[in-house]
């Protein structure tokens, strides 16, 4: 019985063993397969072929992160922009004119506006203009001013009285070569016309015949490199006529309270048909 | 005795001619803002609003610095023509070139109104100036000639 005890006790230990040293075989030995020729070996009959190390991968160059478009200023334009403007106008633009004399709005800027004032009248002189206590023709008038940036709301006496609209935008053309001969620096900001009184409307001069003259109006400004400023459209009704709260006299004219807003809107760079900031003056 | 007399009468009469012409030369000294705000209060006059310095030189050329004392003033209802001048110039010579632009102020207004609007054309048609040394004065307003009457007045005329 003692002999087999101890052959038990050899056998588990022999166990033991077998099974440690197996499992350190199994992690020491790798498994190659049997035409497997190691990278180092070289027989005397072969060159050696030198394996140059791998090249480092190259670094990537950097990304460039795209320069970010620059956000347009849209901000309102401030009294100091119009200081070098000067506003041409008829009795429309008066009122403009007493509102700015009023209450300051606009700073320095110059009004050059007279009762029945015309693009006509413009070209041919009828009423001149009055600058510093002298008469001057539109073409003159800016050298004296030094203004850089001339402004028009004219037409609605053209329309009705001086031939139309077809003759009016004649007579574009040469007001503005006319003043651009004198003084090439100037650019010009022509305003749409606003609309009239519902009841003040004729065949000669209608809303629908101020809204094409405004159509051509904008379209003559991107022929003649200059810069169309809707604000028309923010006195208008539902009927496309001056709205109510807005007209003076049932006729052509605005109120004190139409003008506030025409000031807003003179101030607001998306009225303009080019964003009047990014414009070269000198 | 009677050369005493003549004497004596002689001195009496060329102190009275000497006096006399003095008189005669001694110049308007009024105050424009009392004048305006008496205009105002008796005449029909509609809102005005006087032109600031800028202004005034910007339509008429009138220099604040050449004035003693200005006041332009114009209607606040861009429909109508009315307009008060009320001005002492620092020299006749300036008052002389301000008056010659008050008139063609007037000629303007005739201008611009003369096919356009009727009433105003007859308003501008009866606008007055007038000048007193230093002074001058414009009145385009429907009660111009009322108004020219209390500046005459305020100025001793």
């Amino acid at each position: 019985m003692k002999g087999g005890k101890f052959v038990i006790i050899v056998l588990f230990f022999f166990l033991i063993v077998l099974f440690l040293l197996r499992y350190q075989i199994v992690s020491s030995v790798t498994v190659v397969p049997a035409d497997y020729v190691p990278a180092d070996f070289v027989t005397e009959t072969e060159e050696i072929i030198e394996t140059p190390a791998p090249a480092p991968a190259p670094t990537p160059p950097p990304t460039p992160i795209p320069t970010p478009e620059p956000t347009p200023d849209l901000s309102p334009l401030d009294d100091e922009w119009f200081t070098d403007a000067a506003f041409f106008g008829d009795s429309i633009s008066v009122t403009l004119q007493r509102y700015c004399e009023q209450t300051g709005d606009l700073g320095d800027a110059l009004f050059l506006c007279d009762f029945s004032y015309s693009v006509r009248n413009a070209i041919t002189d009828e009423i001149p203009l009055w600058y510093q206590g002298r008469s001057y023709s539109s073409r003159d008038v800016l050298l004296d001013t030094g203004s850089k940036k001339a402004f028009f709301m004219l037409g609605v006496n053209d329309v009705a009285l001086y031939g139309g609209v077809e003759r009016t935008m004649e007579c574009w053309e040469e007001l503005i070569a006319g003043i651009r001969e004198k003084t090439p620096h100037v650019m010009f900001f022509i305003e749409s016309c606003f609309p009239v009184y519902r009841t003040s409307e004729f065949p000669g001069r209608n809303n629908d015949l101020i809204d094409a003259y405004n159509e051509l109006l904008k379209q003559f400004c991107e022929d003649h490199n200059c810069v169309y400023v809707d604000i028309a459209k923010y006195f208008k009704d539902a009927n496309n006529s001056l709205a109510d709260e807005y007209c003076s006299d049932r006729y052509v004219h605005v109120t004190y309270d139409a003008t506030k807003i025409w000031v807003e809107q003179l101030r607001n760079v998306e009225n303009y048909s080019v964003n009047p900031r990014y414009i070269d003056y000198d | 005795m009677i050369k005493k007399v003549a004497v004596v009468l002689t001195i009496i009469l060329c102190a009275t001619v000497l006096f006399g012409c003095g008189s005669a030369k001694s110049e308007v000294n009024v105050d424009v803002s009392s004048i305006y705000n008496e205009i105002l209060a008796r005449t029909e006059t509609p809102e005005m609003i006087v032109l600031t310095e800028k202004r005034m030189m910007n339509s008429y050329g009138i220099d604040s610095s050449s004035c003693k004392q200005a006041i332009v003033a114009v209607c606040s209802d861009s429909l109508r023509t009315d307009e008060i001048w009320l001005i002492e110039a620092d020299t006749i010579e300036t008052a002389g070139k301000y008056l010659a632009t008050a008139k063609a102020c007037i000629e303007q207004k005739c201008a611009a109104n003369e096919n356009y609007l009727p009433e105003q054309y007859a308003v501008a048609q009866k606008g007055k100036t007038a000048n007193y040394g230093r002074f001058v004065a414009l009145f385009v307003s429907p009660e111009a000639e009322r108004m020219l009457e209390i500046f005459n007045s305020a100025c001793g005329k």
